[in-house]
């Protein structure tokens, strides 16, 4: 896989909010929803992104589809940064990344029909007739598994399964390569969840689509990804392909979180439970991020921050004790 | 939406007064039973007759001629008001809400000492500068309007604008006009109808106001307000001078209120 040029680079890619001090109204604070994130998406694959609510990984997702700008750090496509690039380029390469958003009824305007949301896209950004993007929204419509008449129906009309459809079609529209699935199913039932997870898995195959598949659900992102990478509190502690952070998992935040994991046959595998709860972004703890809550945390952990240590090829781990952490 | 519009009865009331409005104001465009501001000293203070349908004022003119042609400028006055301050209040609460921080907090405070002063007050204040007369009134009253568009606006724009659906139409590369005119204003017209048409009411009534204090709408030039105020000195000896205009102006902002009320109850829902 090293071989291949990866499709997207993100390099110490951080955001961060200003809010208001509580109390002191005229104080600005700064949350690092996003702190210095680094990964590379391959061609093809799905990186999955994992983490509890509030660790970032929406936020993550929103910068690399454009809705927000990031605070700092490099976003590569193809080989080059964005901030290297013209105008036209940056606008080409923003075509190609494409979000579909958690919440299926929310991110559809409820006052247009579902044709004018699909052919949307197209409007903007490309110059066709009326009845070219007429034909092009229903072969998209029928990609996505909807029916043509779908098209003069307003979002309220359908279901939360198809909604997602409308959603992906959208995204789909520019030709995009790079897919943001930003917890599409969450927001689903779960026969739902399957059918949306296998249009998914079908679209990548025949269009060669990259996902970065942002979502908590463990089951389902090991159902989807290639690679994985697990956040919390805004940066990155562990990742590296699928099979071997849910089989060797280094980072007790990822121990504990796949712990967690329901699973149909008893696996045996005692329940980590975290205590206390996630620390304020606002005052994030010094050293490791973790150390509140980590039952192996030393007195190392609670000064230094630990640095990305390689376990095996591809395989990273942010954790002074990784290598030791067998099992 | 139109089955549901049968069942407001506010909205049929309010829809059936204005339409009566309408009817008299395009009469009036067309031709009215006298000359509104013909002077007849021989038939002062005439009572309803079929010759005179509503009477003759203390100058001996036609109320029924002078009420349709104050139709005229009540809906001069209101029109061009709402659309100033519809226009204004949209631009300056658009920034305002679309923007946020320093922009948005000049605006907001700028509105807020406008606020201060209540309406009727600031529109004299604004007459007294420019001087009386219809334009004027209606550029006064327009200003006072200005606030209400411009709060509701905001506020619309910052509900709108966190929305997924904003989200994702900017990933797809739209422009922020085209995020304002094709993805906010659809969804907050509703609220923006209803203030309009109430706002139009209070224009209604401020214009009266302003007419009965001498600062409005100028002699000879009819107007509801003015009528009530000439007819106030006659009220003993002939009622039905005051009856008729305070009779045409609780009716017509009776009628927006009710449109207005009707309105937001139809639009308010997620069912079209």
């Amino acid at each position: 896989m090293s071989a291949v040029e990866p499709l997207l680079e993100l390099r110490d890619l951080s955001r961060y909010y200003r809010v208001k001090s509580k109390k002191n109204p005229f104080l600005k604070q700064q949350i690092k929803a996003v702190d210095r994130l680094s990964l590379s998406i391959y061609p093809g694959e799905t990186f999955g992104l994992v983490g509890e609510s509030g660790c970032g990984k929406s936020t993550a997702g929103h910068v690399l589809a454009g809705i927000l700008p990031p605070t700092a750090g490099e976003i590569r496509y193809g080989g080059k940064s964005f901030s290297a690039m013209s105008g036209r380029e940056k606008a080409a390469a923003r075509r190609e990344i494409q979000i579909v958003l958690q919440d299926p009824s929310a991110s559809l305007n409820p006052k247009r029909k579902i044709g004018w949301i699909v052919g949307e896209p197209l409007l903007i950004n490309a110059d066709y007739s009326k009845q070219a993007r007429q034909r092009l929204v229903a072969e998209m419509l029928e990609t996505v598994g909807l029916d043509e008449s779908c098209a003069s129906r307003y979002p309220h009309e359908l279901s939360g399964g198809q909604r997602q459809r409308v959603n992906i079609a959208a995204a789909l529209m520019l030709a995009s390569k790079l897919l943001v699935a930003d917890e599409v199913v969450s927001a689903l039932d779960v026969s739902v969840q399957s059918q949306i997870l296998n249009l998914l898995k079908k679209l990548q195959r025949t269009r060669q689509l990259t996902y970065l598949f942002i979502s908590h659900d463990l089951n389902v992102v090991q159902y989807m990804s290639d690679r994985l990478g697990v956040m919390y509190l805004g940066r990155l502690v562990e990742y590296g392909a699928v099979d071997d952070i849910y089989g060797d998992a280094r980072h007790p935040y990822t121990k504990a979180l796949l712990s967690t994991m329901p699973s149909v046959a008893d696996r045996g595998v005692e329940r980590i439970i975290l205590e206390g709860e996630v620390p304020s972004l606002l005052a994030p703890p010094s050293g490791c991020a973790f150390h509140t809550r980590c039952r192996q945390a030393r007195d190392l952990c609670r000064q230094t921050p630990p640095e990305m240590r390689e376990i095996c090829r591809g395989h990273y781990a942010c954790c002074h004790f990784a290598l030791e952490n067998k099992g | 939406m139109i089955k549901k519009a049968g069942r407001n009865t506010n909205f049929k009331v309010g829809a059936i007064l204005l339409c009566l409005f309408l009817i008299l104001l395009i009469l009036s465009l067309i031709c009215t039973p006298y000359d509104p501001n013909k002077m007849n000293t021989q038939a002062k203070f005439q009572p309803p007759s079929f010759q005179h349908l509503l009477g003759t004022d203390n100058f001996g003119r036609d109320i029924f001629s002078r009420v349709m042609k104050g139709a005229q400028t009540v809906c001069f006055v209101g029109f061009t008001s709402v659309a100033i301050g519809l226009a204004a209040g949209f631009i300056l609460g658009a920034v305002s809400g679309y923007l946020g921080g320093p922009a948005d907090e000049v605006i907001m405070r700028l509105m807020d000492a406008q606020m201060a002063f209540p309406g009727i007050i600031l529109a004299l204040v604004l007459i007294t500068l420019i001087g009386p007369g219809s334009v004027s009134t209606a550029l006064a009253l327009g200003v006072t309007a200005v606030p209400r568009f411009c709060r509701i606006t905001r506020a619309c724009f910052m509900q709108i604008k966190e929305l997924d659906y904003i989200k994702a139409a900017k990933s797809r590369g739209a422009s922020v006009p085209r995020l304002i005119a094709c993805h906010i204003l659809p969804n907050m017209l509703s609220p923006l109808i209803v203030t309009a048409t109430l706002a139009f009411s209070t224009a209604i009534l401020a214009e009266a106001g302003l007419s009965y204090l001498g600062l409005g709408i100028q002699p000879p030039q009819p107007s509801w307000g003015k009528m009530l105020f000439e007819a106030q000195a006659y009220l003993l000896t002939n009622p039905w001078y005051a009856f008729i205009p305070g009779c045409m102006i609780t009716l017509t902002v009776l009628g927006f209120n009710l449109l207005g009320d009707g309105l937001r109850d139809l639009t308010d829902t997620k069912t079209l």
